[in-house]
This record gives C-alpha cells, structure tokens and sequence, in this order.
C-alpha cells in the first residue's frame, strides 16, 4: 500500500528518484535543437566508442591512443576524447541521466521509498555499507556496498524527439 | 456473412482502444510497454542479473522491436534473485508517473515544435516467471506476458 500512495502522488521533486535541481530544470526546458557535431576528434571518438560497445575499454583506449600518436597534427585531434570523457560527453549532449541507489548486497531489497533510510536490509539483516571498511574504521568510513542503476525514461523520450530519425 | 477480424497488433485490441475512446489517450501521447526479465551475463559465472526496459507502442509493430527504439529502464545486479523487486522498479515507474502527473515537454525536431504530451503505461509485460512480480504493484493495470504477443 505505500507503494500505491507514492505513486499516487507522485511528483518528479520527490527524494525517492534522486533527481539534482540541475537535472530537473534540464528535464522542464528541452533542448529545442538538433545535436550537431562539427568537431572530427569528437566524432571519431563517439563512433569508435558505438563500434567498440563489445570489446573491452582497453580497446578503444589503445585505438584513441594510437590515433593521437600516430595523427599528432590533425586538424581537431584535440577532440579524440578518453573512455569516460566520451562517456561524460554522450551523457551532457544528449541529456539522458541515470541515477543509482543503494540495495542490500544480497539483492534482497532496494533501499528505496520506505526503505530508504534503513542501514541493515529487514531481511537478511546484512548492512547497506561495505563491512569491512565499517569495521576497519569503528563505523565511520560509510562507503556503499552495492548499487541498482536506473535510467529515467524521460529524457530518453525527448532525446528520441529531438533526433529527426527517430522523432 | 460478418467474418471475425483477426487481431494482428495491439492497436487492434480492446486495451487499446477502449483507452482511445476513454479519451485516456490523446494523439499525441506517448504508449509505453515495460518488459522485465533475468540474464545471465556471463556463461560460466554466476552472474545473474535483472533488466527492464521500456518499448514504445506508437511506432509500427516493425519498427518496435530494433535496438535504438528499445529505451533501457534500469539494471539490478545479481547474482540473487531480487526478493522484493517492487523496491527496485519503484524508482523508474515513480518517475513515469511524476511525468504523467506534470506532462512532459518534448522538442519534436521532425515538426520543428515544441509540446508536451503525456506517457500512457499500456501493458506491464515479462517472461514466465517474472510475471509475478507485476502482479498487485500497479492496481488498475493490464497484466499481459510476452509470450501471448
């Protein structure tokens, strides 16, 4: 039942999606244009990175390295991003976010709407942060011991209108 | 004589139209499928792993089903089934309905125009043994298994 009521009442300020004031104003204002990248590197590092999705991140690593020592002076070669620079750049630019929450690392539970300010999972009792760094540091050091990703629908809706293949 | 039309989409379907006439869908409404199912990741591992993702209804029944129009919903690791997976999916199906209740604005670039529109959760769908768990978390509901599509 209080599933049914926070649904009911659902609101996107709410605590339970974990949403920054950032993503919500970026959720509220849509990008009203189409993404255009003119920058080479950049292209060539995102169309490496969609090639690469089933090879190891080593893989495209070494391929963007090869290509900055082997095409040091080419026009936009400072557009030839890392793995988690391409990543970050896919995120910004197409405006899709994910936000991870906490869950019991037994995967009984997710801490989550009336669970969310629990430290031990009701079932199995099993703590929400890493034991043996709770245990090293007398219980300071809190550091999470596993984590659900969720990737919100809606700004993956909008980005899939503002594409003019998919729109 | 009348001959009985044979049901070839979910367009064509009760669900769905009696939605359209209700007026619960407008035209330019959004008509969401969610699908929920268990992978192994990894041959040899125990490396379970829970997804769901989120099919769009309005495209034809042949652009439905490509990669770049299946949007991802969310990931649950493993390797243990998830007990209580409510707790899970409440954060994706809480966002859905904060959208419903605000409306969405979208940028619809083939139109050139901006507009809001509103997400309708059609069916709640998963395989065999994953069904339970749609079961009861949303009352009012459909409660369909992919194998019937």
């Amino acid at each position: 039942m209080d599933f049914v009521s926070l649904i009911k009442n659902a609101c996107l300020e709410d605590l339970i999606t974990k949403m920054t004031p950032a993503m919500l104003v970026k959720l509220r204002n849509p990008v009203r244009m189409l993404l255009i990248i003119e920058n080479m590197g950049i292209r060539h590092s995102i169309q490496s990175y969609l090639s690469l999705k089933h090879a190891a991140q080593q893989a495209y690593n070494g391929i963007i390295a090869s290509t900055w020592s082997n095409f040091p002076e080419a026009h936009n070669i400072d557009g030839c991003l890392s793995f988690k620079a391409v990543q970050s750049f896919l995120a910004a630019n197409t405006g899709i976010d994910h936000v991870l929450h906490d869950m019991c690392p037994n995967s009984c539970v997710g801490f989550t709407g009336p669970f969310a300010n629990l430290e031990n999972c009701p079932l199995c009792q099993k703590s929400r942060w890493d034991e043996g760094r709770l245990r090293e540091s007398n219980g300071c050091v809190k550091t999470r011991a596993k984590q659900f990703l969720t990737l919100l629908i809606s700004p993956q809706l909008q980005a899939h209108y503002r594409d003019l293949k998919t729109a | 004589m009348h001959r009985i039309s044979i049901i070839e989409d979910i367009a064509m379907g009760l669900d769905y139209l009696s939605a359209v006439l209700d007026g619960d869908i407008n035209p330019q409404d959004i008509v969401l499928m969610v699908s929920l199912n268990g992978a192994q990741l990894q041959e040899d591992k125990d490396s379970d792993h829970w997804m769901y993702i989120w099919i769009l209804i309005n495209l034809s029944p042949d652009q439905r089903y490509p990669k770049y129009n299946v949007l991802p919903g969310g990931f649950i690791p493993g390797p243990n089934k998830p007990k209580n997976l409510d707790l899970f999916l409440v954060v994706g199906l809480h966002h859905l309905a904060a959208i419903q209740q605000e409306e969405l604005k979208i940028y619809n670039s083939a139109q050139g125009i901006p507009c809001q529109i509103n997400p309708y959760l059609l069916f709640l769908t998963a395989n065999g043994p994953a069904l339970v768990y749609w079961d009861g978390l949303v009352g009012h509901l459909v409660l369909e298994s992919c194998n019937s599509w």
